[in-house]
């Protein structure tokens, strides 16, 4: 389990939580105590940054639980039966226990400019910056994001990052490409598009009870 | 292992870098210096003479294609015309259009089991002309990286202009 300290996870407010961490099935949460391990995560004075855990539970303690979580990177919603074959456990359960209502992750890895252009995608469909714009529930966003991807021409491709400053600087190859290419679809191959799922409440998410994993922790 | 020699290969020629030819319509041609290839030109394209050659991407044919995506020479494929690949000193095919746009623009993926083989590591090469002018004359001399310089080396500068780093 890598990578660095810009893939800690982020929790923005009680309505989402964006974690493009990498972490493998066999890594993940316990059903009472759970953690996961973000490598580089937390700075330390002697080694520059190290390890740390983010507890899954933590989010009940202090409020609400998060409605959504996306881990759109890596094999977030795959689950390792090979090392705990009597238990169906991983990223996904491990955050629906703690009280998430949704949680959209990855079957298979993904270069990172689909896994970006995805995830901006879905955030975009649930909560428009237009407020006239109607709001999509996490199924239709994913559903409608995942079209979106299959679908983007070169020429959608340059107009998006258009007014986006980390893409412009992330994907400044992809991009150079995208402009020599205008109609082409660059994203149609399904191992590019399709690996996101969602996982729990696709439907418009009820907001989450303080306290909720924290009650079923102890159940 | 999906390598590079199984993406979608076109055809080519190969021509002397030293004696441009006519452009035939359907194929790519290998421009080489001696053994080595140091241009690509896109079928049906001519050749400005007055601009430097497209830089290309030499890589073994048999390298991985996501330990390709995340070498330094992808990183700066942004002007690149072609992947040409290579099986010793041989030319064996050229990696470009479309096929390679797809490659570059989804990237390479963080697969968690990343164990290989041991043996030598193939290093694909980024080859680019020098693009520095004095008196309308362009250096045009041929260089391989494996990622960008910096700061830029000197220029190997085969026309005899003035001294000069290479311009990327």
């Amino acid at each position: 389990m890598a990578d660095t300290r810009r893939h800690r996870a982020t929790r923005r407010d009680n309505l989402s939580c964006s974690m493009p961490c990498k972490a493998t099935p066999g890594d993940v949460p316990r059903r009472s105590g759970g953690a996961l391990l973000i490598s580089g995560s937390r700075q330390s004075t002697q080694n520059g940054f190290e390890d740390s855990l983010l507890d899954l539970s933590v989010s009940t303690d202090t409020g609400p639980a998060p409605r959504l979580v996306l881990a759109p990177a890596c094999q977030s919603a795959t689950v390792d039966v090979r090392r705990l074959p009597d238990e169906f456990v991983g990223l996904p359960t491990g955050f629906l226990v703690s009280g998430v209502a949704t949680f959209v992750g990855t079957l298979w890895p993904t270069g990172d400019v689909p896994a970006a252009l995805m995830t901006m995608r879905i955030i975009e469909l649930m909560f428009p910056r237009d407020p006239s714009a109607k709001a999509l529930p996490p199924a239709r966003a994913l559903q409608q994001a995942r079209a979106w991807l299959r679908d983007l021409t070169g020429a959608e491709f340059t107009q998006f990052a258009a007014d986006n400053q980390a893409l412009q600087e992330g994907a400044r190859t992809q991009l150079a490409f995208a402009a020599r290419y205008p109609s082409v679809r660059l994203h149609a191959a399904p191992p590019a598009w399709a690996p996101r799922v969602l996982i729990g409440m696709g439907g418009p998410p009820a907001r989450s009870v303080a306290g909720r994993g924290k009650e079923r922790r102890s159940e | 292992m999906t390598t590079l020699r199984d993406q979608r290969l076109s055809d080519f020629v190969l021509a002397d870098a030293s004696d441009l030819p006519v452009v035939p319509p359907d194929r790519w041609i290998v421009l080489v210096d001696g053994n080595r290839p140091v241009s690509a030109i896109a079928p049906a394209t001519r050749l400005d003479p007055a601009a430097p050659a497209p830089a290309i991407i030499v890589a073994p044919a048999d390298l991985d294609l996501n330990d390709a995506l995340a070498s330094g020479a992808f990183a700066e494929a942004a002007d690149v015309s072609a992947v040409v690949l290579v099986d010793g000193e041989a030319v064996v095919g050229v990696w470009g259009g479309p096929g390679l746009a797809n490659a570059v623009t989804q990237g390479p993926t963080r697969d968690i089991f990343e164990s290989v083989l041991p043996g030598a590591p193939a290093i694909p090469l980024i080859v680019r002309s020098c693009r520095f002018t004095e008196g309308g004359t362009i250096c045009a001399t041929p260089s391989s990286f494996t990622s960008k310089p910096f700061p830029m080396p000197a220029c190997p500068n085969a026309r005899q202009l003035s001294a000069h780093d290479f311009h990327w």
